[in-house]
Formats: structure tokens, C-alpha cells, sequence
């Protein structure tokens, strides 16, 4: 187990690797000069000098990657020049709230998602199963940015129950109650549509494996159906649920960027979204090579919490 | 030997070996080990053994699916060797296959007509009418109605699929038919029809066959020699009256001590 | 395994399947409606989408001059929504097309060239799905710029993983199919084994994969709308008119719901077709076969189930009654409107200590009728709906409540089923397995039951057991899993095993020595066995008795030397004459000729007679009844005293 984490850990790397890649490979999208693309508004002789010389972009790519790959390594991902302070502050600033943005909903959703998925697949076409499953099909065609703004309209707005964003109160704010009360809706929008996609994913996987040859072998041996659900069923099918989980961390993360300009979450998607309409890549560039390097790791967790539960994969990959 | 229609010497095949992208070496799996065995013209050489004994990778070798990763394999005096182009065409004229699965081996998204005018028209390159005719012809032979030739493989049974497959395979006329089992995922009244059929078609159109199957006594009603492999090495090899009467090797005595016998057992039944 | 004859039937189009939906039919108008409305915005009495109108601004809905009001700059909303539904509708549609023809391109050449291009491919891809979807969306957006076109192509891009990735892994459990070889033997180019045996083969996996991603498109492109990163102004499209309405949703919410129910609505109609759609094209979801069996196979209840015993109490057999009596079981699965008769008017007796063999072709209703015991069949399709089954001479089977049903199996009575690698559960360890069902039966600690697991593994004949106790399925071989499935049937002593098939997945050296096994054991343990299996050698190796099935019915039941010495039906006869024995290479093999006729349409009369040979008019007229035909010995022909002279 401990051989396969390392393993797996060690695997993170060519991907990472490719993440970086594919980020740096952004700048030589742009059309035109880049390094006017980069400065935008705030191309001075002065600045234009400085970024050529930052990043190297008169010289060729590969050179340009070498370069840039090697202030990233060390901690260095260039200048903000809409905000004029390095990068590198502004990212370190804005991803905790992401994360912690994130990291709830993916509860939520892998909570929510897996109870439903489980009940529906266990009452199949009862009223339980029907319910759910609308909601589902609801869930899962929700714009996010529509049912933030209308939980907005009708929660805080109307109700007066949560406040309508941001992530402390302004005015002797601050603690975790605080923060939770600031949470709760960002967090619940961004979790319906991978709660739709995990409860949809369970519910197949729970039937699938309610079909299996040993699911009846456990009804053969006369275990209570709790027993054959729980102890034979539920597993096998969790098994398959966990990579989907990781892959909602995906979607969890991208989404973000919707949930936290609608609810003002002081977020690394805001930031993006301000970054990009200034143009200011090297800040986008940052933001969402951050965001993939964390997208990275859940997923190495969810593949070390796959391999724990499925022995196969222990012996198969050696 | 003028009459020898296959020559295999010393056939082998590896799978695995090499490294992954990674640098990790992958095992070498010895499929096949050193076969070597000949066909006359017309007969049948049976090939017997457990999973895993090498005898499919044997067969998909012989009909050029697999390339031997060592020694020499001959079909009408040809080497069979990184067959393309013209000699890849007339090599499968001569040679041909039949599968284990008989609804595996059946595209299920066409008609039987042109899974059966495809290998006419490439092979032979024949126009439409003569496909029409040998396609005609071939489904008579195989005991299949006419009206099957618009159909879809799902629409039939085991039996019937496993017949289309034999059609394909005897559509272009080869001299060499080699089976993987042909018979082993059909019921006993349905195998018995293909084995008949098998037999039939054999004397009628003058074909070689060798026929891969577990079952010995399956072998023993069709082939006239046989070939006993494990672990891909040949353990005994012979024709088959001396090989099943007085089996010299003791893994295929074991084999034949294992298999439950119908009369036998009655022998020992009845009072 | 559920067995169902080969029937040949056919398949109604799509169209006439999908029709059959109505959810998808829902779906399909929903969408149907709005496209056609957006198609017909050139025509229709509309004003101006980006007519400004400063004086009317943020009309309520509903208001005299424009229907759902107009937004902050006086536009009228209903003519932007159409409007932008046209432009949301057509740049979801071409991303998706975008990104399907690329995606499926990629997979299928990756999973047909395979090796370093397949890898090379496959990385890549892999390197796009390691970014979080919408993020690198973003980050092509942000380098080429905000514009409606940029969008589209981000989207396209981050959704290819998604098309390459199931169009690889369809493809390539196609590429090992065998009429891939056979295509290759025929001697198609590769080119033409890509388009005409792959490509037609994965098309509803493409089709699916489009169906699912096109209301995601459709929804991220309202999103990089949404956040301006989209359409610009002037022109919009359902996501930029949320973005703007955004900014006043408290003073006139409509100007932001209404563009945001329009998206909802739609992504709804197109899940609910990709859903049907998906229903029919999936193999695992084909003909709703992924429905689960529930704990039970449904049963008629005693009053209304013909045959069924008047209530529990002493037998007509008296004082020894037998362990198991089966009378009249009728067991069918209803699929659709169709009825398959999978058993019908099942008899059968197991005494103390006997060994009843019941041997028939797939289709012929063998595994059925053992399932049925235990009310294993599963439910849908399954339902018994006639017969008792009765057990110890006191109570019906059939009509025990689950939990005393529960109490039964595994305990007095137990199962040996046919592959023991799908039989066991993959994520448990073997010992737990055997434990798990003597804890529940006698009530063990978990050490006293894993110390019984141990030892019966242990008398299976597996070496090491406390060690192989730990190991979990795939850490076996066919034959020690096979030991493993018999140590958990017999490890709470049953009365009766039934064991369906279960040496029919294992290499012949293996099955001679399970059989010997299962033999010992159960001469030792005194159990009464029901063998199920299609192969008449291991019944003769292993039965005293036999029942043989066709088409769901017993043709005939009889002492095993008798039955296979002196046949009295003529099916019995032929599937005798049929197997080729060893050590008779001459002995002709008489084939029966023809198919047995599928369940779901019996004759009225006997169901062998288009197959017999001595078949007279009499036999299609009436339904045969079992009858006795000698000691011990009952057939279902009427010409089976014939028989003896033919």
C-alpha cells in the first residue's frame, strides 16, 4: 500500500509536469505581441523591457519554457501587472478561500450524492426512486450561476437568512460560525450539479452490482438483505463511485469560478475573472496552474482511497 | 512429402517482455514453446489441451493473426512471414478461420449478405453477380435458408451464427480451415449438427482441418491425428485410434481419466 | 444465468423505441419547441433585440408592449431570449460536433493503432482531463481573448477528453471481438476495418457521449457568457443576458430569470432525450436490463397460485416424507408483453440422502427450476406463479416469509453456483466469506466463525487454509475459488446442496477433481444433492437419478443407468446419441435435427414434436402429460413404449 502511494505520488509529477506545459503554452496562443497582450494597459517601454527580459520571449520556446519552469520551481510565477504585486502573493491569498470552497461542497455533493444514488437504486421504481431521480435530472441541467443568484434573491434577499456574499461579515466578523453562515449557500450551489452526477453514477453502480453473480450468492447464504446491501452490494459499488468523485473535483473547482462571483467569494475564480477581462495572463496563468496542481492532488487521494478499498488493483498494477 | 499442406518447425511465441513507458520490465509469457508439427492434404490434425496451453495462440499463428516469434511455418509450400499485399491475399484465399464465439465473430451491425460478400469481393475480387451466386451457393451448403441473408446476427442462435461463421470462412474456397473451438459454446444437440456438418463438408469439398478443442472426445470423432499441448509444448502427438487406445504421456492420461464418460458410467451402473 | 432461448426477433427502430418513452418524448418536444422557435426569429412580429429604449426600461413581464418586459437598457426581453437562444443553441451544437469528431477520431485511431500511439494520444488527453474542466476553458479564453468564437472553441476543447476517452474504451473491447479477426482474415485494409467494422459499432457510443456533453456545452457557454467572457456586447445570448440581469436581480428579477429558466428548460428537454436516448443504445441499459433483483423472485400468493398447497401440515407421504417435493412449479419471466415459460409444471422429489441429477440444454429450464427452491430467481423479470415446493414435508417454500426463507438458506439448505470468480464477492477476503455465512447461521463469535471458515477450507482440500483464508478471489485459482464456494455451501451441514453447473467454467483435470470432492463430501455429510448440469457424463459420474428438461418441461425422470440405457423419450435418445463419447471415434453422431422452440412460444402440444422422428399427429394436438413408463421411471411421450423396438 505504502510502495503504491509512492508509486502514485511519483506518476503526479509527469503530470504536472504537462500541466505546465499546457499552461505555459497559453502565452504562445495569444495573437499578436505577447508581451503587449501581457501589459495590456500597463505597457510601458519600461514594463516591456522588464517582461522580456522576465520571460525570455525573444527567445525560442523552449528556452522561454526553461526559463519560466525554473521561476515556477522556485516560487517565481512573474508580476501581476494589473495589480502590481508578484503573482505569487495574489494566488497564495486567494486559494485558501477556494479551497475551503471547494473542499465543502465536495462533501457535500460525495454525502448527498452516494445516500440518494444508494436509496434510489435500493427502492428502484418506487416513489423514492422517481423523486430522486427528477431531482437529479434537475440538478444536474442547473446552471450554477443562475441558482446562485436566485438562492441570493430568495434566501438572502427575501428571507434574510445568509448574507448575499463575501466571505466574513464586514463588521465584527471573523470565526467559524461566521464563516460557515458565509458558506453555506456558495457552497450548496456549487455542489448541485456533482451532487446530481454522483447520485446518478451510485444509483447505476448499485443496481449494476445488485445484478452481480455474488449479491446472490449472499442472498443464497441467507444474510438479511441490510447485510447484502451493506456489506456486499454498498462496497462494490463505492469502488466504482470514488474515481467519480475525483472527477467531480474537477468540475467542483472549475465551477467555482461562477459561485464566487456571483456570492463575492474572495476566491481564486474571481480573481481569474478580473485577471482575464485586464488581460493580465501571467495572473491567469498562476491561478490556474494553482488550481490544477490541487485538482491533481485530490485526485491522487481519491485513487490512493480506491486502491484501499479494491484489493484487485493492489495486485494487478504490482 | 508432396502431399503436406502445413509444416510448422519449432514454432514459438512470447508475449509480454520489453519494458513499459515507464522502465518496468513486463514478463515474457511463452505462449507457444517450440511446436513443431506437419498437415497432410484432406486430413484432420486435432490439437488438444487446458486453458492456457497455447493451443489458440497455435491457431491464430497458423491463419496469420500472429506473427511466430521464432521458427518456421510453411502453408502450400509458402512461408507464412509478414504476409502483405498480394501474398496477404492469396494466403487467406488458401487459409481461413473459424471462431470460438459464434456471435463475437459476427459484426452485429451487418446483414449476413455482407458478411459474407466482403471476404468474396476483397479475396477474389469478384463482381457482384458472382458474389450473389457463391454467397447463394455457400448458405445452401452450410444448411441455412436464403432468407437469413438479410438478417442481423442477433437474430439467430448460437448454432445458426456458428454456421454463418463456417459460410465466411468456406466462401472463398480455402484448402486450409482452421476451428478454435468451434463447437464448445453450443449446446450438445446443436454441437452435434456442427460436427456433422464439419464432417460432411470435409469429404464433399476435399478440405484440411485442424481443430482446436478441449474436449477429447470431440477430437477423437473428427481428427485422424492429434496433438497434445501444455504449458505450449506438444506432450504427445500421434494418430488419434493409438494416441486415446494406449496414451504414452501421463498428463494425457490424466486428461482422459478426467473426463466423464457416459457409457462407462453405465457400464458400471447397470445391474 | 438466466436462461433465455435464442429466439430470433426484431429489434423496432430507435425512433419507435424512443417513442415508447415518455420522458424522452417530453424531453424531445421541449427541445423541439425552442429550436423551432429560434429557427423562426427571423419571422416572427419581434422587435429589435438591441433596440434601446431608455424610457421604457425595466417593464414588469406581462406589461402592455412587451410581453416578458424589457431589461435595464428598455430592450424587450422576449425578442433578446429568442434571439439568444438561437446563438446559445448553435454555438452549443457546433462545440459539441467540434468536439465529437475530434474526440472520436482520436479514440478510435488510439485504440486501433494501439502502442506508442495509442500512448502518446492518450497522454495528452490525460493531460487536458488533469485540468479542472472549466479552468482550462478559461485559460484559452483568456489568452485568445473574450468573444463568443474563443468560447466556443474552449469549450470544444476541454470536452474532446471526454469523446476520445469513451470512444477509445468502446473500441477497444471491440478491437479483441473475434469479427475483427475475421475482418482482418477477410482481407479488409485497415482503413476499411476502421470505418465499416469499428466505426458503425461505436456510433451509439459517440451518439450517447454527444447526447450527455451537448446541455453541459450548452450550459458552459452560457457560463463564459455569463461572466463576460463570451458574447460581446451588443449581441447576446441566454448566459450574457443573466450576467446583465445579475447586477439588478432585486429591483427587477425577471430581467435574470427568465433568460436563466429559458437555459434550464432546455437543458432539461435535451437530458431527458440524451437519457432515452442513452436507455436504448447502452448494452448495459438495453431492454431495461438494469433493473434490480429484488430479495426474493416475486410469487404468487397461495390463494391465487395454482397448485399450491392448502397450508402447512403433516404430507400425504406420511411418516417419511421426502426432504424436498416439488409439484407443478411454473416459472416464468415477463419481459414486456412477452411470457417466457422458463419452467412449467416442474415435479420433483429429493429424498434423504439422494443424488438427483437434472441435465437439459440452455433454455430447457434446469437452473431455473433450482433457483425457484430458494426464490432465487430474479425478480424482474422472474415470477413464480404456480406450483408448491415443500420442504421437510411440513412447510411450501413458496409461501415461507423471506425471513424464515432467510433462515433456510445457506443453513438446511445450500447452493453451488456455476463461476466461482463472479460468484465471490471480489473485496472480501475468502475466510471472511465462508465465516460470514456460519455466523449467520449458528450464531458464532467472529473468531469461532473464522476458526470454522479455516477448518473447512481446510477439508476442502485447500492447501495452507489459514493462510488462503486471507486471500481475496482473484488471489485464486479457478479450481481453489470452486473449493472455497463449496466449503461456504456445505459449512453449516445443509440437508439438501444444489449445485447448478458448477464445474462447467473449470478445465477438465479441475472438474474431475471438484466432482470427486463434492461427492466425497456429501456422501459424508449425508446431504441430499440436486446437480444441475448440461452434461450427461458428470450426471452419469455422480447421480443415482435423473430428470431431463426441454423447452421448461421434465421429459422424462428415472434411476441414471436405466434412463440412459433403455431412453423413453425420444429427446433423451437423441441427446444420448448426440455426444460424442471417447474410446468410440466410429459411433456415428445422430444430431437432432433443428432448434428447440423458444419459451415464450410453446406448441400446444409436445414441444419436441417438430424435432422427432416418430412424431404422429397426435402429439401436436393436446399437451403431453408425464406419465409413468416403468418402475421408478415416468416420460412425456406418447410413444414411449415404442421407443423400446426403435
Amino acid at each position: 500500500m505504502l510502495s503504491y502511494v509512492a508509486k502514485r505520488l511519483l506518476l503526479a509529477v509527469p503530470v504536472l509536469f504537462g500541466i505546465s506545459v499546457i499552461v505555459f503554452l497559453i502565452i504562445s496562443l495569444i495573437p499578436g505581441d505577447p508581451a503587449m497582450a501581457i501589459l495590456g494597459a500597463y505597457a510601458t517601454p519600461e514594463n516591456v523591457a522588464r517582461i522580456n527580459r522576465d520571460l525570455g520571449l525573444d527567445q525560442p520556446l523552449p528556452v522561454q519554457f526553461g526559463t519560466w519552469l525554473a521561476g515556477v520551481l522556485q516560487g517565481d510565477l512573474g508580476r501581476s501587472y494589473s495589480l502590481n504585486r508578484p503573482v505569487v502573493d495574489e494566488v497564495a491569498d486567494r486559494f485558501g478561500p477556494t479551497l475551503i470552497l471547494a473542499l465543502a461542497s465536495l462533501a457535500l455533493c460525495s454525502l448527498f450524492g452516494v445516500v440518494a444514488g444508494v436509496a434510489a437504486a435500493v427502492r428502484q421504481y418506487g416513489w423514492t426512486d422517481r423523486v430522486l431521480t427528477l431531482l437529479v435530472l434537475i440538478g444536474i441541467s442547473t446552471p450554477s450561476f443562475f441558482l446562485g443568484i436566485m438562492l441570493i434573491l430568495w434566501f438572502s434577499v427575501g428571507l434574510g437568512w445568509f448574507p448575499t456574499g463575501g466571505m466574513y461579515a464586514l463588521f465584527g466578523g471573523g470565526g467559524v460560525l461566521d464563516l460557515l453562515h458565509h458558506l453555506a449557500l456558495p457552497a450548496v450551489t456549487l455542489a448541485v450539479v456533482a451532487t446530481g452526477v454522483i447520485a446518478r453514477l451510485t444509483r447505476l453502480n448499485m443496481l449494476e452490482v445488485l445484478r452481480q453473480d455474488y449479491v446472490r450468492t449472499a442472498r443464497a447464504k441467507g444474510l438479511r438483505e441490510s447485510a447484502v446491501i451493506g456489506r456486499h452490494a454498498f462496497r462494490n459499488a463505492l469502488v466504482n463511485v470514488i474515481p467519480v468523485i475525483g472527477i467531480q473535483a474537477g468540475f467542483v473547482l472549475g465551477g467555482a469560478v461562477y459561485v464566487e462571483t456571483v456570492f463575492q467569494w474572495p476566491g481564486i475564480g474571481r480573481m481569474l475573472v478580473t485577471a482575464i477581462s485586464m488581460r493580465d495572463i501571467l495572473l491567469v496563468q498562476g491561478g490556474v496552474l494553482v488550481v490544477a496542481a490541487s485538482f491533481v492532488s485530490i485526485n491522487l487521494v481519491t485513487d490512493v482511497v480506491q486502491v484501499a478499498l479494491d484489493p484487485r488493483l493492489r495486485t494487478v498494477r504490482r | 512429402m508432396v502431399d503436406v499442406l502445413v509444416a510448422a518447425d519449432a514454432l514459438v511465441r512470447l508475449f509480454g517482455g520489453g519494458r513499459t513507458w515507464l522502465g518496468r520490465r513486463v514478463p515474457v509469457v511463452r505462449a507457444v514453446d517450440g511446436v513443431s508439427f506437419w498437415v497432410r492434404h484432406g486430413e484432420t490434425l486435432g490439437v488438444v489441451g487446458e486453458s492456457g496451453s497455447g493451443k489458440s495462440t497455435l491457431a491464430r499463428m497458423l491463419v496469420g493473426l500472429l506473427a511466430p516469434s521464432a521458427g518456421h511455418l510453411s502453408v502450400a509450400g509458402r512461408p507464412v512471414r509478414g504476409l502483405a499485399g498480394v501474398e496477404a491475399v492469396r494466403f487467406h484465399r488458401a487459409v481461413q478461420m473459424v471462431f470460438q464465439d459464434p456471435v463475437s465473430s459476427l459484426n452485429p451491425r451487418k446483414t449476413v449478405r455482407q458478411i459474407l460478400e466482403g471476404p468474396v469481393q476483397v479475396l477474389l475480387g469478384a463482381g457482384r453477380a458472382e458474389r450473389r451466386d457463391r454467397v447463394a451457393r455457400i448458405l445452401d451448403l452450410v444448411g441455412l435458408r436464403p432468407e437469413f441473408l438479410e438478417r442481423y446476427p442477433h437474430e439467430f442462435s448460437g448454432g445458426q451464427a456458428q454456421r454463418i461463421g463456417l459460410a465466411r470462412a468456406l466462401v472463398v474456397e480455402p484448402e486450409l480451415l482452421v476451428l478454435d473451438e468451434p463447437v464448445s459454446a453450443l449446446d450438445v444437440s446443436i454441437q452435434a449438427q456442427v460436427l456433422t456438418l464439419l464432417r460432411d463438408l470435409q469429404t464433399r469439398l476435399g478440405l484440411t482441418y485442424v481443430f482446436i478443442s478441449h474436449d477429447l472426445a470431440v477430437i477423437e470423432a473428427l481428427c485422424d491425428r492429434v496433438l497434445v499441448m501444455r504449458d505450449g509444448r506438444v506432450v504427445e502427438t500421434g494418430p488419434c485410434r493409438t494416441v486415446f487406445r494406449a496414451p504414452q504421456h501421463a498428463y494425457t492420461r490424466s486428461l482422459m481419466a478426467a473426463v466423464p464418460v457416459v457409457r462407462q458410467a453405465i457400464r458400471v451402473c447397470t445391474p | 444465468m438466466m436462461e433465455r432461448p435464442a429466439c430470433p426477433w426484431r429489434r423496432p427502430s430507435i425512433w419507435v423505441r424512443l417513442s415508447r418513452n415518455h420522458l424522452a418524448v417530453l424531453g424531445s418536444t421541449i427541445v423541439a419547441a425552442i429550436v423551432l422557435v429560434a429557427l423562426l426569429a427571423p419571422w416572427l412580429p419581434l422587435v429589435d433585440p438591441n433596440l434601446t429604449a431608455p424610457a421604457d426600461r425595466l417593464q414588469p413581464p406581462l406589461s402592455p408592449t412587451a410581453l416578458l418586459g424589457t431589461d435595464q437598457l428598455g430592450r424587450d426581453v422576449l425578442s433578446r431570449l429568442i434571439w439568444g437562444t438561437r446563438v446559445s443553441l448553435a454555438v452549443g451544437l457546433s462545440a459539441t460536433l467540434i468536439a465529437a469528431v475530434a474526440g472520436s477520431g482520436i479514440g478510435l485511431v488510439a485504440a486501433y493503432v494501439g502502442g506508442p500511439v495509442d500512448q502518446a494520444l492518450m497522454r495528452g488527453i490525460d493531460m487536458l482531463m488533469a485540468f479542472p474542466y472549466l479552468l482550462l476553458a478559461l485559460a484559452i479564453v483568456a489568452a485568445l481573448g473574450p468573444s463568443l468564437m474563443n468560447a466556443l472553441l474552449a469549450i470544444s476543447v476541454v470536452n474532446i477528453p471526454f469523446f476520445a476517452r469513451a470512444v477509445r474504451g468502446a473500441t477497444l473491447s471491440l478491437v479483441r471481438r473475434e469479427f475483427i479477426d475475421a475482418a482482418r482474415l477477410a482481407g479488409y485494409s485497415r482503413f476499411r476495418i476502421l470505418t465499416s467494422e469499428l466505426l458503425p459499432n461505436v456510433m451509439p457510443v459517440i451518439v450517447i457521449t454527444m447526447s450527455t456533453t451537448v446541455g453541459w456545452m450548452i450550459l458552459e457557454t452560457a457560463g463564459l457568457s455569463f461572466l463576460g467572457l463570451g458574447a460581446q456586447p451588443p449581441q447576446a445570448d441566454l448566459g450574457s443576458m443573466l450576467g446583465d440581469g445579475r447586477r439588478i436581480v432585486v429591483t427587477a428579477p425577471h430581467v435574470a430569470a427568465v433568460p436563466g429558466v429559458l437555459i434550464l428548460v432546455l437543458v432539461i428537454g435535451i437530458n431527458l432525450v440524451g437519457d432515452g436516448l442513452r436507455d436504448i443504445l447502452d448494452p448495459r441499459l438495453k431492454a431495461g436490463a438494469l433493473s434490480r433483483p429484488v430479495a426474493r423472485t416475486a410469487t404468487m400468493p397461495a390463494q391465487r397460485r395454482p397448485g399450491a398447497l392448502p397450508s402447512t401440515g403433516p404430507s400425504e407421504h406420511g411418516s417419511s416424507p421426502p426432504l424436498l417435493a416439488m409439484h407443478g412449479l411454473d416459472t416464468q419471466f415477463e419481459i414486456g408483453r412477452e411470457v417466457y415459460r422458463a419452467a412449467s409444471g416442474v415435479d420433483l422429489t429429493l429424498g434423504r440422502g439422494d443424488s438427483l441429477g437434472v441435465v437439459g440444454e440452455s433454455g430447457s429450464g434446469k437452473s431455473v427450476t433450482a433457483l425457484s427452491v430458494l426464490g432465487l430467481v430474479p425478480t424482474p423479470p422472474g415470477r413464480i406463479t404456480g406450483g408448491s415446493i415443500r420442504f421437510d414435508g411440513t412447510i411450501d417454500l413458496l409461501d415461507v416469509p423471506l425471513s424464515g426463507l432467510q433462515d433456510l438458506r445457506g443453513g438446511r439448505i445450500a447452493y453451488i453456483f456455476q463461476d466461482p470468480l463472479t460468484t465471490l464477492n471480489p473485496l472480501m477476503p475468502v475466510g471472511e466469506q465462508v465465516a460470514e455465512t456460519v455466523q449467520r447461521h449458528q450464531g458464532l463469535s467472529n473468531r469461532g466463525a473464522w476458526a470454522q471458515a479455516v477448518e473447512w477450507l481446510d477439508r476442502v482440500g485447500l492447501r495452507a487454509p489459514a493462510e488462503k483464508a486471507r486471500a481475496f478471489p482473484h488471489e485464486l485459482s479457478g479450481g481453489q475459488r470452486q473449493r472455497v464456494v463449496i466449503a461456504m455451501a456445505l459449512a453449516n451441514r445443509p440437508d439438501v446442496l444444489i449445485a447448478d453447473e458448477p464445474t462447467t467454467a473449470l478445465d477438465v483435470t479441475t472438474q474431475a477433481r471438484i466432482l470427486d470432492l463434492v461427492n466425497d463430501l456429501r456422501r459424508q455429510s449425508g446431504a441430499a444433492l440436486l446437480f444441475i448440469t448440461h452434461d450427461l457424463g458428470v450426471i452419469a459420474t455422480l447421480c443415482t437419478r435423473v430428470l431431463v428438461m426441454y423447452a421448461g418441461q421434465v421429459v422424462e425422470s428415472g434411476p441414471v443407468a436405466a434412463v440412459f440405457a433403455t431412453p423413453r423419450h425420444p429427446y433423451t435418445r437423441g441427446l444420448l446419441a448426440c455426444v460424442p463419447v471417447l474410446g468410440q471415434p466410429e459411433r456415428a453422431l445422430d444430431a437432432i435435427p433443428g432448434l428447440p422452440p423458444p419459451v415464450n412460444r410453446l406448441p400446444r402440444g409436445c414441444a419436441f414434436a417438430d424435432r422427432c422422428p416418430s412424431v404422429v399427429a397426435a402429439c401436436r394436438q393436446a399437451p403431453v402429460p408425464l406419465r409413468p413408463v416403468g418402475p421408478a421411471r415416468t416420460a412425456r411421450c406418447l410413444r414411449a413404449e415404442d421407443g423400446l423396438h426403435g
